[in-house]
């Protein structure tokens, strides 16, 4: 299974807290992190895992 | 923990390359309350679950720009600041079989949610930013300080943060949309911005 997170490079904080609060997801040893930009001016963050559905 | 921690705040920036959107199963998109153009792209794709900030619009809106309601699953969320820390996150759909098949795939993911109507300003935004807003009348009128009010809500009404800590750390521009399109959706003078807030959401836009 594979996830998208996506956020402006400014929400980097948010972004954190999300994954924090949400380790049992996202805090697996497959997790693969990218962080994504439109443009210069709309960064975004594309945060993907790849893993299998936690039990 | 900290590792991870430390790679989310610390990763370069490259292209979004959003055809690539297609190979994920599952999509948060924290952004999408300033982006709802990107329903285009969602509405494309099949099987997926979507998962999208909506506190400044309303999703049935959208679809019925489109036309259409998206063949994969797409559910709103508040995915404004502060709340995105809370563990549970706080959902919307606009159609029951999106409910039931996005609590399913979540919950066998491991997170919690709590559904509530899809609306504009879903709950919880909308309730913090009435009172955000009726905070700065206050202060607008001299009837007491900010630190007066955010004291006085912290200890006589227990709240976690005074209203004007907490449209800080939220960020004047979403209290300000979120109240503006509240207010165009509702058309109702409880949501009617006070223009001491207007102004510093202004001020937010230029450079000193």
């Amino acid at each position: 299974m594979q996830s998208a997170l996506i956020a402006h490079d400014g929400r980097k904080a948010d972004v954190v807290s999300f994954v924090m609060k949400r380790l049992r997801f996202f805090n697996r040893p497959e997790i693969e992190l990218e962080l994504e930009a439109t443009n210069q001016k709309t960064a975004k963050i594309l945060v993907s895992y790849y893993g299998s559905t936690p039990d | 923990m900290e590792e991870l921690q430390s790679l989310l705040k610390h990763q370069t920036i490259l292209p979004l390359k959003i055809n690539e959107l297609d190979s994920y199963d599952v999509i948060f998109d924290l952004d999408f309350d300033d982006s709802p153009e990107q329903i285009q792209h969602y509405a494309e794709l099949e099987r997926k679950l979507v998962i999208v900030g909506s506190v400044k619009v309303q999703l049935e809106e959208l679809y019925a720009e489109l036309g259409a309601r998206p063949t994969c699953t797409i559910i709103g969320m508040n995915a404004l600041p502060t709340f995105i820390d809370r563990p549970l996150l706080e959902c919307c759909a606009t159609h029951e079989i999106d409910q039931v098949v996005a609590q399913e795939k979540l919950k066998e993911l491991g997170l919690e949610t709590r559904f509530v109507k899809s609306r504009v300003g879903l709950v919880t935004p909308r309730i913090v930013c009435m009172i955000i807003n009726e905070a700065y009348y206050t202060v607008q009128e001299g009837t007491a300080s900010r630190e007066d009010i955010d004291l006085g809500m912290k200890l006589g009404t227990a709240y976690p943060k005074g209203p004007f800590e907490w449209s800080q750390e939220i960020g004047i521009d979403h209290v300000y949309e979120t109240l503006e399109a509240l207010y165009q959706d509702t058309k109702d003078e409880r949501y009617k911005i006070c223009p001491l807030l207007k102004t510093e959401y202004l001020h937010s836009f230029i450079s000193e």
